[in-house]
């Protein structure tokens, strides 16, 4: 009689998950890292009409960065410029998660207020708002300012769009002559602005930590030399013009030294530059091979670097003290134009595979490498300051363009054209 | 309450103008950033007008000082002097045995006239690491210079320099192509 | 049963009849010699009259004597019958015990203690009659030497009457006159004298034979008594037998109530069983029927939960984030349609944006799919999602 009970009970038990207590439960895995809906209303506009369009400055930024999923203009229910305008549950009927709303005034012109609110749909709440005073000539900026604060609020990333771009250019010109530029551009490659201007290549433009001075390559004076320039005034100098290659710089994490490649001794090895007084350290001493290419890994203490001192081009690890090189890439016989992630535990590189090369990113502490690209032409990663998106070089119908992926090889991005043959991108650090 | 909403408001009054300054002074920065118009003129045998050929050109006219070996090697496509660019196989910097006779030649004439000074520059082509292509072209007019130096020129004849895959002989993408652009250019620049 | 008693009452009753009758005859028989003699002839008269009775005494005597041997035959035979009766029912009761020597071992005990007795008494009952027997023997020789006794007596008292007869005659004829009506007087005298003595004598034999009866009657009483005692016995023995068998019926039906109780019980038990057996599987089949219905339910659920899951899935939108297994566990609250009401983080994952992101999905996945089956839907009015990438 008891055991009958007892299994009567054991029965009432096995029907319990779908009566009272506990709850059914459904497991979600995978999900995607896919583009987020949102809903971006073209801000309201007051007195003079900007000569820029903030919201659709966010807009592109947001989609461009491939983590967000602007809704089209046309699906907008209503374009309310306020918070009291706001019906929540139209938003939420179009499953945007955010809504970005603002408005733009000026009385004369010259400057501009600007106010802007990002909302969680789906809890009516704020996100995000602010409103800003401007000049006319930093609405584009402000622009990027508040794409920032809108990806960040609702992807828990730092937003990049206000950072900047330095790359690159050859143009020929209307005599055949090949000119060269530095060039500046918004993150979106948007503003494109010339630094330096040269009949000569110009090479390997590389941000200072502080974002206010770039290091690069010129060969103005009939060899490579390595300059250093601020961006604010243009003052610029050479800071190595030895015999043989003067080249590859990389800034030290805290600014104040340069890692370069010079051949001086009749072979490529790496030196560390000391900016203050112009000292010099010898860092690798490997006459029959080359070494170049150095990076700073974010501890300061030690450089990644391509050697051939294996055979063929590989990524090396070595610390800024001198030591032992240890070898970072094994997969491929080429691996080369290293850049380490903002937090260290990313490697992207030039990847060759077949002889076509690609842009890979290798886990520093797995060894893992993960091809990213493949167009097979790609060349100079340089991260993200958010260590999202990876910046290279590659081609387009033969000519150089610029081209950004995700580090999940996930979001492609191309950035805006220019027309001309643009080269050796790198990626400004976040703005002060 | 109405004591918390002003001191809010307050707040992002002060907030405010922090920013609107912050902002004022990118734009600033921004508009400030100089173009520097980097226009010395360089040594004549890296013209802006390129790698084409008239690089040899002008090269030669700086050479056209010498009329004894004009005639007779430089311009004569029979001599090996005539041949001044040395190509090699990929991310290779060694002679090939074909190029041992225009190498020979230079030697000779180098050695014979010890106030001769050439350029040697290095190139590669546009595959692969820029920096590494660099250093790789520098290597190969190393290498050029060592078997010249072994068969009689003098160290101090000579000039390395590299230009990577900056400087193709050839525009373009494709085997045809990038051989001729993996080379080093024998240079004369005078005495 | 009362055959034999009815039997012994008219064999004694004829007995009293046929003494009646004798006594009758010889008073009669007396009488009538007695008036002529009364005129001269008495004396002759007398002794021949004595003798006469004295025969017919005897043969009476032998008569009754054959008539108590009859009775004591018939007695016999009679005791004959009752033990033939008693060795059947005896047996009848052996056969019987026997028959249920098995059932009852305690009333085959007592039936053979029963039968033991019962042999003891037969043969105390034999030993009795055998006494008896003896008694009656002894009896009946004391009567014939009392008999021979009274005969030699009667011899001596002839002698002396007829000494005195002799002596009578002298005195007779010595008295003639004087005797004449001395011997008239004496003749009356002796008549009355004679008649005195055949009345006494008839009253001592009326007494006798009424002892004779009495006896007769006592041992027929005796008998009867022995009988009735025997009967009793027998009774005793049938009441015992009849209380054995009473007894043993009694255990036979504490038995039989019993063996009733225990099939009752058994039915009852069986009964009760197939009614558990019944309920048990009207209970198993309510189970099953639940069971059945769950299962269809579960079932319901389990598809509308990959319906669920799908959608939800399809609306996620993970965070790109570094950090590995991420995990939170929302509660879900969904109106009557489907739409999403209330969705709260039960476990969250530590990272505020993963757990919106699982948030978002079921906000971006409502309305969720709802079973029309009310139980089933019950399951998703009020439930759970675990978001985990992998």
């Amino acid at each position: 009689m008891a055991r009958r009970w007892l299994k009567f009970f054991g029965f009432m038990l096995m029907l319990l998950p779908w009566h009272a207590h506990a709850l059914l439960t459904i497991e979600i895995t995978g999900g995607s890292e896919a583009a987020l809906p949102i809903a971006i209303v073209p801000f309201g506009e007051e007195g003079v009409i900007p000569p820029e369009d903030i919201s659709e400055i966010i807009r592109n930024n947001l989609q461009s960065s491939g983590r967000f999923a602007p809704l089209a203009k046309s699906d907008l229910i209503s374009r309310p410029h306020e918070q009291s305008q706001v019906n929540f549950a139209d938003w939420r009927l179009l499953r945007s998660e955010g809504l970005v709303i603002g408005k733009v005034t000026s009385q004369d012109g010259e400057n501009y207020q600007v106010q802007f609110q990002l909302f969680d749909v789906y809890r009516g709440t704020q996100m995000a708002g602010k409103r800003y005073q401007v000049p006319v000539s930093g609405l584009r900026n402000l622009g990027h300012q508040i794409s920032d604060l809108i990806y960040e609020a609702l992807t828990g990333d730092v937003g990049v769009f206000s950072t900047r771009l330095a790359f690159v250019t050859v143009q020929r010109t209307a005599d055949g002559a090949r000119r060269f530029a530095l060039q500046i551009s918004d993150a979106d490659g948007a503003n494109p602005r010339t630094i330096l201007q040269s009949a000569q290549p110009i090479m390997s433009p590389r941000w200072s930590p502080d974002g206010e001075q770039l290091a690069y390559v010129s060969f103005e004076n009939g060899n490579s030399e390595v300059f250093v320039q601020q961006l604010r005034s243009g003052d610029r100098r050479s800071i190595a013009a030895f015999d043989g290659v003067n080249s590859a710089p990389s800034w030290s994490p805290d600014g104040k030294r340069l890692a370069l490649t010079l051949s001086r001794t009749g072979s490529p090895e790496l030196y560390i530059l000391e900016l203050s007084n112009g000292e010099l350290t010898r860092v690798t001493h490997n006459s029959q091979s080359i070494d170049t290419e150095p990076v700073w890994m974010p501890n300061g203490r030690e450089l990644v670097f391509t050697s051939d001192r294996g055979g063929r081009p590989q990524i090396y690890k070595i610390p800024v003290d001198g030591g032992r090189a240890t070898r970072l890439t094994f997969e491929g016989n080429y691996n080369a134009s290293p850049d380490i992630s903002p937090d260290g535990r990313k490697m992207a590189m030039v990847h060759a595979v077949g002889g076509r090369y690609y842009i890979a990113v290798q886990d520093l502490r797995s060894g893992a490498v993960q091809v990213l690209t493949e167009q097979g032409r790609d060349e100079s990663p340089s991260f993200a300051p958010n260590g999202r998106m990876i910046l290279y070089a590659t081609e387009q119908n033969g000519r150089g363009v610029l081209a950004a992926v995700s580090v999940d090889g996930r979001i492609h991005q191309r950035l805006a054209e220019s027309g001309i043959q643009v080269r050796e991108p790198a990626w400004s650090p976040l703005r002060k | 309450m109405k004591l918390l909403k002003l001191s809010a408001m307050m707040l992002a009054a002060v907030w405010m103008a922090g920013c609107s300054s912050t902002a004022k002074k990118d734009g600033e920065v921004e508009g400030a950033d100089r173009v520097v118009v980097e226009d010395r003129s360089i040594t004549s045998g890296v013209s802006g007008d390129g790698v084409d050929g008239s690089d040899f050109g002008t090269e030669a006219s700086v050479i056209a000082g010498d009329g004894s070996f004009r005639g007779r090697g430089f311009d004569d496509p029979s001599s090996p002097l005539s041949q001044r660019v040395v190509y090699f196989e990929f991310d290779s910097s060694a002679v090939r045995a074909e190029d041992q006779h225009i190498l020979e030649a230079h030697a000779a004439y180098l050695g014979a006239n010890p106030n001769v000074t050439v350029r040697l520059e290095g190139h590669t082509d546009e595959r692969g690491s820029r920096e590494y292509n660099l250093a790789l072209g520098e290597r190969r007019a190393i290498s050029i210079r060592q078997a010249l130096m072994l068969q009689g020129a003098g160290m101090n004849q000579f000039r390395v320099v590299s230009f990577g895959e900056e400087r193709p002989a050839v525009e373009g993408s494709g085997e045809g192509v990038w051989q001729q652009n993996r080379r080093v250019e024998i240079i004369y620049t005078g005495r | 049963m009362k055959h034999p008693l009815l039997q012994n009452l008219l064999a004694g009753g004829y007995s009293l009849l046929l003494h009646l009758l004798l006594v009758v005859v010889l008073l009669v028989g007396l009488e009538m010699p007695t008036k002529p003699l009364v005129v001269g002839q008495q004396d002759v008269e007398i002794v021949q009259a004595t003798m006469v009775d004295e025969m017919q005494i005897e043969a009476e005597m032998q008569r009754l004597q054959e008539q108590e041997q009859a009775r004591l035959d018939a007695e016999q035979e009679r005791q004959r019958l009752i033990e033939e009766q008693l060795q059947i029912t005896q047996d009848e009761l052996a056969r019987k015990e026997q028959e249920y020597l098995d059932m009852q071992e305690r009333a085959q005990l007592e039936a053979d203690q029963r039968q033991r007795e019962a042999e003891q008494e037969q043969q105390r009952i034999a030993e009795l009659e055998q006494q008896r027997l003896e008694q009656e023997e002894a009896s009946r020789m004391a009567e014939q030497e009392r008999l021979a006794q009274e005969e030699a007596k009667r011899q001596a008292e002839l002698e002396r009457q007829q000494a005195e007869q002799a002596r009578l005659q002298a005195e007779t004829e010595r008295k003639a006159a004087e005797e004449a009506r001395e011997k008239a007087e004496q003749e009356r005298l002796a008549a009355q004298k004679a008649e005195q003595e055949a009345r006494q004598k008839a009253e001592q034999e009326r007494r006798r034979l009424e002892e004779e009866q009495r006896r007769a009657e006592e041992e027929r009483q005796r008998l009867e008594q022995e009988r009735r005692e025997a009967e009793a016995e027998r009774k005793r023995i049938e009441e015992e037998k009849r209380r054995a068998e009473e007894e043993r019926k009694r255990i036979e039906e504490e038995q039989r109530r019993a063996e009733e109780a225990r099939r009752k019980a058994a039915e009852e038990e069986e009964r009760r069983r197939i009614a558990e057996a019944e309920a048990d599987l009207q209970r198993q089949l309510q189970a099953e029927e639940e069971q059945r219905t769950a299962r269809r339910v579960a079932g319901v659920v389990d598809q509308y939960s990959i319906m669920v899951q799908q959608r939800v899935k399809r609306f996620w939108i993970r965070p790109s984030i570094a950090e590995q297994g991420l995990q939170v566990t929302l509660r879900v609250r969904v109106l009557p349609g489907g739409e999403v009401g209330q969705v709260s983080v039960v476990r969250s994952s530590g990272n505020a944006l993963f757990d919106r992101s699982a948030e978002n999905a079921v906000f971006a996945a409502s309305p969720l799919p709802q079973p029309s089956d009310p139980q089933a839907a019950a399951a998703f009015r009020d439930f759970q999602f675990i978001f985990k990438p992998e």
